[in-house]
């Protein structure tokens, strides 16, 4: 119930803010773009349209929107000295970050919401789109999206300025992107490192999601990087008791 | 504060996380030690964590399920497929050289993604499949050291992937993963249309070629001036004797029937590649004992002068079939080839329309596919066709047909460009075709016996200058996976692709969807934004 409370305390933080519409504005306006083009090239060209094609962007907007929507979470009441009215409520240090998590993950959802309307788009032009794939992407997005949260808030809690958490969060962020595009081969000690880097990177783990695939190893990647970042998140906060 | 906001004794001062939150001012009497303690306490939990996120996601790798939620299974697998390759022994590596240019109307960057995804699955269901993208531009050293580590031959072009397992390989080019309707306009433009994608039945077949024990073995015959194997000149077949070894994983070996006069037992196919001296009589007999036991034949004719015929027209006689020595003339500009012609006796105006592309494919699985820029060029070619009176346990089926204004010139001495009534053959004019014989008994499985041959009427198909110039083999190519049986080692339904086309938009309607996508919605999201502002300075 504390969660629920202080879940819906952060929701009305994010929604009563600015911030997060001008976030937001950026992420419709660069997706919308994509949409609009593929959808004139196919009107045109006569070429396929899937939702795959373009909803991928959203998972490489998550990575500059993740740091933006985290990096004030904990950061930022530390500054304006908040937080510890916070961690002096009565709640366990574990329900502030879990309350914070995922008010910042049901903020992305209702960024995608608007990405709606492109499925809505397709269905009335004809292109019958795959809603089957179509759930699988957003599934994907906000498992994605939501590691990159939870990285995010662990730097927040990291830093006392929020810029540099926000900076701090997004190199963490780039180098997982960066992990992907590993090309060169690298055995050592009997393991291929370019194999093991490959399998790191978050957005090599988004790419079943995105084809409309559920394998039990992205979701299990995704769920456990969350579960360690939020982990580290809860030791930060506890450390300052014997700091 | 309260009690339960209190630090615990410093032997445990992180109770975990349900622990309730405390001041930050941590007690006087905490020391340097119990402080040492504690941080330590939370380093071993935080390993311990990272220990457990590291064995989760390693036993996750290796026992994980996929759940393909496209309307068309387009990520599934067949049982074939799953059963081959997770009973694979061995590790078979594909190797993949793609070069993706998109844009105009090719189909090939939209088949390469097909093709990724479908190895993803192949990669997904069993550790034994191996695959390595070799980088198409960047990093020629690497490219070199895959290729050579993982011990490639044959020459290797772009979009191909090899298939390989020990000592044996298969290249896949990508046009034979799919079937495509081209643009049906006659300026140009317009998108190709995917009909078919094949690509988990070539592909698993050609896992299952490299990976079984046994090779099929195809012999060359020789003694008759026929295309030297070793042989790298115009006339040699060097070039075709590699592309069965790499391309199609045979060993090829050569076979003198004026030496031996038994066909090797391990022969599974035999190719008569353009004979130009006569066979003796004991030579016929090897041949014909060899298709009545249940032989594969492939033979490659081409027009001769009056005296120099092979002689093997009694044997073809008893297969139904009927060389025509002549040459084939193509009027046809749709058919014709222009290219220098390299040699043989063509004479005078004829000698330009002796290089044509075929005209009719027919039905037969040999040559239906091979349409637009898959069709076969002949030069020089004589006709083939089906003999009266054929036993009636032999079928024989025409491949390929010139078209209604071609003829064939059986009278070489002639010099006239046009046909010549009464002593040309008209159009259209058979080049090629299959033989099948039943044979008593049973061939086992169930299946009946069978002897097969194919029969081409153009010996420069497998002669090192047709390669040079047209590097074009498929109908020979697929007349010997025919003869072995080999043109579906694994049938798996190909996938139709699911319709994602737009329906016809207008153009206010294009704008519509342009004007909310690409400005409502983010104004909107601005519109939000101010009236927050505006909420918050209230």
């Amino acid at each position: 119930m504390k969660l629920l409370t202080l879940t819906r305390r952060e929701l009305g933080a994010y929604f009563l803010h600015p911030m997060a519409y001008i976030v937001l504005a950026p992420v419709l306006f660069f997706s919308g773009g994509l949409f609009a083009d593929a959808f004139a090239r196919a009107s045109l060209n006569g070429y396929p349209i899937e939702m795959r094609h373009f909803i991928d962007i959203f998972n490489f907007l998550g990575m500059f929107v993740a740091p933006l929507m985290t990096m004030r979470l904990l950061a930022e009441e530390k500054k304006s000295g908040t937080f510890e009215m916070l961690v002096t409520a009565p709640v366990t240090d574990t329900g502030i970050v879990l309350s914070k998590y995922f008010a910042a993950v049901i903020l992305w959802i209702f960024f995608l919401v608007p990405s709606l309307f492109y499925l809505f788009a397709l269905n009335k032009f004809g292109a019958n789109p795959d809603y089957g794939a179509a759930v699988c992407n957003y599934v994907g997005l906000v498992l994605l999206v939501g590691t990159f949260l939870a990285i995010g808030i662990f730097f927040s809690s990291t830093a006392a300025n929020q810029i540099v958490a926000g900076i701090l969060s997004f190199i963490t962020l780039f180098f997982f992107y960066l992990l992907g595009l590993f090309q060169i081969e690298s055995k050592w000690a009997g393991v291929d490192w370019a194999e093991v880097a490959k399998y790191a990177s978050l957005f090599n783990r988004y790419q079943n999601f995105q084809k409309g695939v559920y394998d039990t190893r992205d979701v299990i990647y995704f769920l456990s990087l969350i579960a360690f970042f939020l982990f580290l998140t809860v030791k930060m906060i506890e450390s300052r008791r014997w700091r | 504060m309260s009690a339960e906001t209190t630090p615990p004794a410093p032997s445990a001062p992180t109770a975990g996380a349900t622990a309730p939150s405390a001041p930050p001012a941590r007690p006087a009497e905490w020391g340097l030690l119990a402080r040492l303690a504690t941080a330590s306490n939370v380093a071993l939990q935080i390993v311990a964590a990272l220990a457990l996120l590291v064995g989760v996601v390693y036993i996750s790798k290796k026992y994980y399920n996929r759940y393909d939620t496209t309307r068309s299974r387009a990520y599934s697998l067949s049982d074939k497929t799953r059963t081959l390759i997770t009973s694979l022994k061995k590790p078979v590596t594909i190797l993949t050289l793609w070069a993706r240019v998109r844009g105009g109307n090719d189909l090939t960057p939209e088949i390469i993604d097909k093709v990724d995804d479908l190895l993803d699955e192949y990669k997904g269901f069993s550790s034994q499949i191996i695959v390595k993208a070799l980088p198409a531009v960047a990093n020629q050293e690497l490219a070199e050291k895959i290729i050579k580590d993982l011990d490639v031959k044959g020459p290797l072009d772009f979009n191909q992937m090899v298939v390989k397992c020990g000592d044996r390989q298969k290249i896949i080019r990508i046009e034979e993963t799919f079937e495509a309707d081209m643009p049906n306009n006659p300026y140009g433009g317009g998108a190709a249309t995917l009909r078919a994608f094949k690509g988990e039945e070539v592909l698993t077949s050609s896992i299952r070629s490299v990976s079984e024990d046994r090779k099929m073995t195809v012999y060359f015959l020789e003694g008759h001036k026929e295309a030297n194997l070793a042989d790298s000149a115009e006339g040699g077949a060097l070039m075709f004797k590699g592309k069965l070894e790499t391309a199609e994983n045979y060993a090829v070996k050569k076979w003198n029937s004026l030496k031996e006069t038994t066909v090797p037992a391990d022969c599974d196919l035999l190719i008569v590649p353009s004979p130009r001296a006569r066979f003796q009589p004991e030579e016929l007999q090897s041949l014909r004992a060899y298709f009545g036991r249940g032989g594969r034949v492939l033979c490659l004719m081409d027009p001769h002068e009056a005296d120099a015929s092979p002689g093997l027209d009694p044997l073809f006689r008893e297969w139904g079939v009927e060389v025509t020595n002549g040459i084939l003339v193509e009027p046809s500009p749709e058919a014709r080839v222009i290219v220098p012609l390299m040699g043989g006796f063509a004479r005078g105006a004829i000698q330009d329309a002796a290089v044509f592309i075929g005209s009719d494919m027919g039905g037969h699985q040999i040559s239906a596919k091979l349409i637009n820029d898959d069709a076969p060029i002949f030069e020089l070619a004589c006709g083939v066709d089906q003999a009266a009176g054929a036993a009636p346990d032999v079928t024989v089926t025409p491949l390929v047909k010139t078209s209604p204004e071609s003829f064939l010139r059986t009278d070489l001495t002639l010099q006239e460009g046009r046909m010549v009534p009464g002593k040309d053959k008209a159009g259209p004019v058979t080049i090629a075709v299959a033989v099948e014989k039943q044979l008593p008994g049973d061939g086992g499985d169930g299946a009946p016996r069978k002897a097969r041959a194919v029969v081409i009427g153009d010996g420069v198909q497998v002669q090192n200058h047709f390669y040079k110039q047209f590097d074009r083999c498929d109908l020979v190519l697929n007349a010997a996976r025919w003869l072995l049986e080999q043109e579906n080692l694994i049938t798996i339904e190909p996938k139709k692709p699911e319709e994602h086309k737009l329906s016809l938009v207008t153009a206010d309607q294009i704008t519509w969807v342009q004007r909310i996508s690409l400005y409502v919605l983010p104004l909107a999201a601005i519109g939000l934004a101010l009236f927050t502002w505006l909420l918050r300075r209230a």
